[in-house]
């Protein structure tokens, strides 16, 4: 017999790699696995059952006649170590310096469940989990086209996360799945635990509080964005995907428009609009008029809001900036505790406090309904990142409107709007189709349109294919006589 | 990049000295002020300035702060010595006139009015028959603040009732205008209760004449097109008949030298207490109205040209028919023009009784 060749070294460390001399009577295996990542089963049942039985076969021949599906002979040392890592089982037989290599992998980890930051009502409820082949497996089976690309790479020198990208040849501009190539080529970062590390990395503009690539748990989601010419990536242990490249108005359109008749979506759609620049404005409109414009409040308004705040012994932005911090609190407190204890957390800060603080005199009514009403309208931004955005946003608005009232949250507009220009994803630009201005892909920004007017894919992507289907036959509601 | 951000922080923060804070309740709001003349060239001008109450939108006080001076800035300075917070005037909404005041002219104290970006040329303006003082001291309403109630007074008889339509903007433009004279609401105080009892007719800055409320509702007839109004219609048999006005046109037409007036109204009978509406009642009815409509339009116009007044704008309307006009001209000839009036009245129901 011989003994454990001195490449198996580094791994007799840990303890969950096992080694084992097999016999037959007639040859004489050592086996190698390392048994935290192997499936034990396949393992007695198949690989150790098939050599006790079949004595006297050639190393050769023992590799062929092997019942597994993933196999490989190789005698790389430095492909051995890589597969044994990913739950390989290495069967090496003294004399031959080859090894064979099996895939007796087990994975653990979640079934698919039910989306549940991108939640809907009508609609399919599937989400992606963690382990990239169920998602892989979700997108294409949707997906039943030849022309669907997945291109794996591996990101990371520590992690070697293995990261999908996925389009469809005959649609997708080339320009941008190079770019996705590239940029993923060349991320220089040791683990990559979660899509969102990448998405950071890749990004155009990586400074910029504003998303360039829009993270999906939605299956649907990803496939409505691969017809239209978007890139799709997706990453082993990321429960989320990005689609890119994408553009301003599609943070503030929710999947859930789709499956709604176009007029009650179009209809959400533009309230959620409305909020998103409610949530941003409110509280500071609310600094600039009472420290500068009080004089434009109506004679209607002008009692309710000064009996409401004549006691409060702070300037106006001190009150706001006391109860937007108070609201971000019970953000913070709310998204860090489990989900029972996050109720409380809720009654005992909306109610407790909002009613404590106003009767103290600390704020006054009027700015307690602002506020909330202000929260209540960034929560309806579908994208989670997005809705972080907006939640950030506001606070330099109400340090502008401090400083110069109305002229001042203007000012702060301009710079949001000229960043925003400047913004590019994948290099497209971000405002498209508002700025530059291409009036064929405004239908689906603000009101979703009925679907016999999305025969032709948005302009903005430069697809290979624009056509979806026969604009002349959409719409067809023949009597079956004709 | 870095230095730009730099540049450009560091002037936001200097710059922002710059900006003048007033916080909403740190200072002294009025809605409502009121002139009145003492002597030659002393004036007497009175603010009212509410006082709120925490959590109690609806339990407003006033407090009434009067001083007499020379010029209205320099009585505002002087009236701040007395206040606990600084005055801001930007939230004036009434402007009252005493009707000494205003027979004096008023030019002095619109200038101020309209030389100051902070204030509204929404506001309105009323000549009080009798001191304005007294009709801001009187006790009128103790639900609303004095001049947020006053402002709902002018504003809904001039959206719904019977003032013709008339704010700092509208009387801005009348006086200085060509060819038009301004008017304003005239407001008495009755008994503890504020009423708007007509229009003040002004020639260029000064009240000259006034009209009653019945006067005044004809001349918004003339003025504009109005969809409301209560008609009292004498019959010969001396019974009384009211009539609403549905909706109302006015047009002016230029025929040689003379100016007429097309009016058009459609109306509904809203009384009749024993009078028949029979079609052919109607018809006689109509045609009385119609008379009476005529001959009280005619007189309401000969007064104007009698005074030389001329609160319709016919100099502005004849301006814009002749590029020769000149205003000498015109108002040497105006009090002898022929003015004709055209009524034509529809009365389009008369109820569900017969």
């Amino acid at each position: 017999m011989f003994d454990i060749p001195k490449i198996w070294e580094e791994f007799r460390e840990s303890s969950d790699f096992v080694y084992l001399r097999q016999s037959n009577h007639v040859d004489h295996y050592l086996i190698c696995f390392l048994k935290s990542i192997t499936d034990i089963n396949v393992l007695n049942e198949q690989i150790l059952d098939f050599i006790s039985k079949n004595a006297g076969l050639l190393f050769d021949e023992l590799f062929e006649e092997l019942p597994i599906a993933e196999k490989e002979l190789s005698s790389d040392w430095d492909e051995i170590r890589n597969k044994l890592l990913l739950g390989y089982v290495a069967i090496q037989q003294a004399p031959t310096a080859e090894t064979i290599l099996l895939n007796a992998s087990s994975s653990k980890g979640r079934t698919v469940s039910k989306p549940e930051i991108e939640f809907n009502v009508e609609g399919s409820k599937e989400a992606l989990v963690e382990s990239l082949d169920i998602n892989l497996n979700l997108i294409r089976k949707r997906l039943p086209v030849a022309s669907l690309r997945i291109k794996e790479l591996h990101v990371g020198d520590v992690s070697k996360s293995r990261v999908a990208i996925c389009y469809i040849e005959d649609i997708t501009n080339e320009q941008y799945i190079q770019t996705c190539l590239q940029r993923i080529g060349d991320i220089q970062f040791d683990t990559v635990t979660d899509i969102t590390v990448i998405q950071q990395i890749m990004e155009d503009n990586s400074n910029s509080i504003f998303p360039q690539m829009l993270g999906t748990e939605r299956t649907d989601r990803i496939v409505w964005g691969l017809t239209l010419g978007q890139v799709c990536i997706v990453v082993d242990g990321s429960p989320n995907a990005i689609l890119g490249p994408v553009t301003f108005q599609h943070f503030f359109a929710s999947y859930e428009d789709y499956y709604l008749p176009w007029l009650i979506g179009s209809i959400i759609r533009m309230i959620r609009f409305t909020s998103v620049m409610f949530s941003i404005l409110a509280s500071s409109v609310y600094v600039a008029v009472l420290t500068y414009h009080g004089h434009g409040i109506s004679n209607a308004f002008l009692p309710t809001i000064i009996a409401s705040r004549i006691n409060v012994p702070f300037p106006p932005v001190v009150e706001v900036l006391i109860m937007e911090l108070a609201i971000e609190l019970l953000r913070e407190a709310g998204a860090r505790l489990p989900s029972k204890i996050g109720q409380t957390i809720g009654i005992v800060g909306g109610i407790v406090l909002g009613t404590a603080a106003v009767q103290a005199s600390l704020t006054s009514n009027f700015l307690l309904i602002i506020v909330a009403l202000s929260a209540m309208a960034s929560f309806t931004t579908p994208v989670f990142r997005m809705s972080n955005t907006i939640r950030i946003l506001r606070f330099p608005f109400i340090l502008f409107a401090q400083l110069w009232g109305l002229l001042g949250i203007f000012m702060c507009s301009i710079i949001v709007v000229t960043h925003l220009l400047r913004l590019t994803s994948l290099g497209m630009p971000y405002l498209v189709p508002f700025y530059p201005l291409r009036l064929k892909s405004l239908t689906d920004t603000i009101i979703r349109p009925p679907y016999s007017k999305f025969h032709q894919r948005p302009g903005f992507y430069r697809t290979k294919n624009p056509a979806r289907f026969d604009k002349r036959k959409s719409n067809l509601k023949n009597d079956i006589d004709e | 990049m870095k230095r730009t951000f730099c540049t450009v922080l560091m002037i936001g923060l200097l710059l922002s000295a710059c900006a003048k804070q007033q916080i909403l309740d740190k200072i002294n709001l009025f809605i409502v002020a009121s002139f009145d003349e003492i002597s030659r060239d002393q004036l007497e001008i009175t603010l009212v300035v509410p006082r709120f109450q925490a959590g109690k939108p609806e339990a407003v006080s006033d407090e009434l702060y009067s001083k007499i001076g020379n010029t209205s800035t320099g009585i505002r300075e002087s009236l701040r010595a007395q206040m606990d917070k600084p005055l801001q005037p930007g939230k004036l909404s009434v402007v009252l006139f005493g009707s000494d005041k205003a027979s004096s002219g008023i030019e002095k104290e619109l200038d101020v009015l309209l030389r100051n970006a902070f204030f509204s040329r929404g506001m309105y303006l009323a000549v009080v028959d009798g001191r304005a003082k007294n009709v801001l001291e009187a006790n009128f309403n103790k639900k609303q603040e004095k001049g947020i109630f006053l402002y709902h007074v002018l504003d809904a008889n001039t959206k719904n009732g019977t003032l013709p339509s008339q704010n700092l903007h509208e009387f801005e433009y009348a006086l200085v205008g060509k060819g038009l004279d301004p008017y304003l609401p005239l407001i008495r105080n009755d008994h503890g209760r504020v009423v708007v009892s007509g229009t003040a007719l002004f020639k260029n800055d000064k009240f000259v004449a006034t009209l009653d409320s019945s006067q005044s509702r004809l001349m918004k007839l003339l003025l504009e097109n109005v969809n409301e109004g209560i008609f009292e219609v004498k019959l010969d048999s001396g019974a009384f008949l009211a009539i609403e006005n549905v909706g109302s046109t006015v047009k002016y037409h230029m025929k040689n030298e003379a100016i007429l007036i097309s009016l058009n109204m459609n109306c509904k009978i809203r009384e009749a207490e024993r009078y028949s509406t029979s079609d052919e009642h109607l018809r006689s009815l109509k045609k009385q109205f119609k008379e009476q409509l005529h001959q009280e339009e005619t007189e309401l116009i000969k007064t104007f040209q009698k005074k030389a007044i001329d609160p319709l704008g016919l100099g502005d309307f004849a301006r814009s028919r002749n590029r020769h006009w000149k205003e000498e001209d015109w108002m040497r000839q105006y009090p002898t023009m022929k003015v004709d009036v055209d009524v034509h009245v529809n009365i389009m129901e008369s109820g569900i009784k017969l």
